[in-house]
C-alpha cells in the first residue's frame, strides 16, 4: 500500500513566526528540524498502519526544507522546485491515500501563518467552494482518485478541514497539535507529543484508509480568486481565458482541474 | 475519531488523580546569567546563549511543579518577541504557548481552570535596582493601579486573581524578592537567583543551582497551592501610567477616556480589570 505524505511547516507545532519559515533566518534551522520530526512521526505511523511504500513531498517555500539525512529511511523524498504540482508533486492514482503534515488555515482566517498559498491571495474559491491548501489540495489528489485520509495543524485549521470534508462520509483523521492564540502565536504540544498524537493518527488513518472517499470537485473546474490588491488582479488578466469579475476578482474554467490548477499558480506568479 | 488535544489532555483525570493545573509565565531579564539588554535580544549573538538558560530555569519550574503534584502544566513565554523558549528543548510534560502579540500577553492561556501561577525569570519594577529593572516598556516609569504602586509582577497577579488564581512562586533577583513579598503581604515562595550589584550587574547563582533552587522552590510552591490567595483586582479599577516624556503621555491622550494628570502622567478607568489592561497595552504600544 502507498501512501503520499506533502508536508508544509507554518502547521508544525513549535513553529509561530513568519521569520521560522523563511530560509535565510536564523531560527529557521529550528523550525525545518521541527517539521522533519513530524514528518518522521508520519511517516512511522503510516508504515505501523500497513503502508508499504512512503513519498513525502516537501511542500513548503523553497521545498527544499525537510533533512534527507535526518529522514526516516523507509520514505522516499521529494525535494526541490519547482515542480510540476508543486505541493502535490509525484501523487498519482497509485496511491491509496494522501496525508497533509504542517498545514495551516486560508487567508483571512484567524490560524497561525494563515494564508493561500501566497500572500496576494485573499480568497480562493473552488467550484463555488472556499478552500484553503488543504481543501485546493484535495481536489487535486481527488482528480487522481486518491483520497485525503489524514491532516495535521492547528485548531483553526481543524474546523476549516471538518466543515470542507463534512459532506463526505467518512471525515479526515485530524492531529491538532497547536491552538492558534493569534496569527503569530499559538499554545504548543511539545515537539515530542506532537509527533506521538501525528504517528498515532496517521497509523489509524491507513489502517483504515479504505473507509476515506476520494474528494471529487466536478468537472469543469472554475478557480476564482480575489486578491489583497487590483493591481493582483490587473497582472492575473494577461493570462488567456482568465475573465475579471469584479476590482480584484478574477476567475477561470477548464474542463480539466489540473490545467485549471496551473493556471492558478500562473496567476499567483504573475501577482508576485 | 480524531484524536483531540483535549483528550491528551485530560489522562489525569480520566485515571481519577486531582487534577492539579499549573500556569507558568516566564519572562528573561530575571534569569540567572542576564544582565545586559543584549543577553535578551534576539538578534544579539549573546542572545542564544541566554534562550538557553531561560529554556533551563523554565525546565526547573516544570520538574519542581510536577514534583509538587502539578497534572497539568501551560508554559507561556512572555518576554520580548515571546518565542525564546526552545521547544525542542521544554519538558514535553508541559504545552508552551509561544509568539506574539496575544491578547493576554505575558499571561496569556490563563483562565478559571488553574489552581497556580508561577512567575519564572521576572524582574523589579521601573526605577527599582534591580537587574534591568522595567515596567512593560521603557518609557514607563512608574504604574500605579488602585493607588498601589506595582511591577510586571503586580500587574501580572492580577491578571491571574481576575480569574480567581493565586501566584505561588516568583523567581528573579533580590530586589524583585522584596518587591514580591511586599506585594503578596509576605505569603509567595520566591527564589533568589541573583544579587544586583547595578543595573547591568549581579552575583548569580550557576544556572545548576539556580535550577536547583527554582526547583525546590516550585514544588513547594504547587505543594501548598492552597494557601495562597488570588490578588483580586478592585472594580472598577483606576490605572495611573508616568511616562518618561511628556510626549509618550501626548501619544495616550488618542486613546478614548484617558485624561492627563500632569505632565507625563495619564489616568483612565475600568470597570473590568482585564480591559484596563487592553487600554494599557494599547498605550504602551503608542
Amino acid at each position: 500500500m502507498k501512501i503520499y505524505i506533502s508536508a508544509d511547516i507554518e502547521g508544525v507545532s513549535g513553529v509561530v513566526a513568519v521569520e521560522q519559515c523563511d530560509q535565510r533566518s536564523g531560527e529557521y534551522q529550528r523550525a525545518r528540524r521541527l517539521l522533519t520530526g513530524e514528518v518522521n512521526a508520519a511517516v512511522a505511523g503510516a508504515i505501523a498502519g500497513g503502508a508499504t511504500e512512503v513519498l513525502v513531498n516537501d511542500a513548503h517555500g523553497g521545498k527544499k526544507n525537510i533533512l534527507i539525512e535526518e529522514l526516516d529511511p523507509r520514505a522516499r523524498l521529494l525535494t526541490g522546485d519547482p515542480k510540476p504540482l508543486s505541493m502535490m508533486a509525484g501523487l498519482d492514482a497509485s496511491y491509496a491515500g494522501a496525508i497533509l503534515i504542517g498545514y495551516h488555515s486560508r487567508a483571512a482566517s484567524r490560524g497561525v501563518l494563515n494564508h493561500t498559498v501566497s500572500g496576494r491571495v485573499r480568497r480562493l474559491v473552488v467550484n463555488g467552494r472556499e478552500v484553503g491548501e488543504a481543501g485546493m489540495n484535495a481536489g487535486i489528489a481527488g482528480y487522481f482518485g486518491v483520497p485525503i485520509i489524514m491532516v495535521a495543524g492547528d485548531d483553526v485549521l481543524e474546523r476549516e478541514v471538518r466543515d470542507f470534508f463534512g459532506a463526505i462520509a467518512n471525515p479526515v483523521e485530524f492531529a491538532t497539535v497547536k491552538i492558534a492564540r493569534g496569527r503569530y502565536a499559538a499554545d504548543c504540544l511539545s515537539p515530542e507529543r506532537a509527533r506521538e498524537l501525528i504517528a498515532a493518527t496517521a497509523r489509524r488513518a491507513v489502517e483504515r484508509s479504505e473507509d476515506f472517499k476520494p474528494y471529487d470537485a466536478g468537472t469543469p473546474v472554475t478557480f476564482e480568486v480575489t486578491w489583497q490588491l487590483s493591481a493582483n488582479a490587473d497582472m492575473a488578466m494577461a493570462l488567456p481565458g482568465v475573465v475579471r469579475v469584479d476590482d480584484t476578482t478574477v476567475r477561470f474554467t477548464h474542463p480539466d482541474h489540473i490545467v485549471a490548477y496551473h493556471c492558478f499558480r500562473a496567476m499567483v506568479a504573475l501577482a508576485g | 475519531m480524531s484524536v483531540r488535544l483535549g483528550e491528551v489532555e485530560s489522562i489525569s483525570e480520566a485515571r481519577g488523580v486531582a487534577a492539579v493545573k499549573v500556569f507558568i509565565s516566564v519572562d528573561m531579564e530575571g534569569i540567572s546569567g542576564v544582565v545586559a539588554w543584549e543577553h535578551t535580544e534576539s538578534e544579539k549573538p549573546e542572545y542564544a546563549r541566554f534562550r538557553r538558560l531561560m529554556t533551563g530555569e523554565a525546565n526547573a519550574a516544570i520538574a519542581g511543579a510536577l514534583a509538587g503534584g502539578a497534572t497539568e502544566i501551560l508554559v507561556n513565554d512572555s518576554h520580548g518577541g515571546m518565542k525564546n523558549i526552545l521547544i525542542e528543548e521544554l519538558n514535553p510534560a508541559a504545552r508552551l504557548v509561544t509568539g506574539g502579540q496575544k491578547p493576554l500577553s505575558m499571561m496569556e492561556g490563563i483562565d478559571g481552570t488553574f489552581d497556580l501561577v508561577l512567575f519564572v525569570g521576572y524582574h523589579a519594577r521601573a526605577m527599582a535596582r534591580g537587574v534591568l529593572a522595567h515596567t512593560f516598556t521603557g518609557r514607563i516609569r512608574k504604574l500605579s493601579i488602585n493607588g498601589r504602586e506595582v511591577g510586571e509582577t503586580g500587574m501580572n497577579a492580577m491578571i491571574a486573581g481576575a480569574f480567581g488564581v493565586p501566584v505561588g512562586l516568583v523567581t528573579g533577583d533580590a530586589v524583585l524578592e522584596r518587591e514580591a513579598r511586599e506585594f503578596f503581604g509576605g505569603n509567595i515562595e520566591f527564589a533568589t537567583v541573583k544579587i544586583p550589584t547595578g543595573y547591568y550587574s549581579a552575583n548569580c547563582l550557576p544556572p545548576e543551582r539556580a535550577q536547583e533552587v527554582i526547583r525546590e522552590a516550585a514544588r513547594r510552591a504547587v505543594e501548598r497551592a492552597r494557601d495562597f490567595k488570588p490578588v483580586v483586582p478592585g472594580r472598577p479599577a483606576t490605572w495611573e501610567v508616568t511616562w518618561q516624556l511628556s510626549a509618550n503621555a501626548d501619544a495616550c491622550m488618542m486613546v478614548p477616556g484617558v485624561e492627563r494628570v500632569d505632565d507625563t502622567t495619564v489616568r483612565f478607568t475600568h470597570d473590568d480589570y482585564l480591559v484596563g489592561f487592553q487600554t494599557f497595552r494599547a498605550l504602551a504600544s503608542l
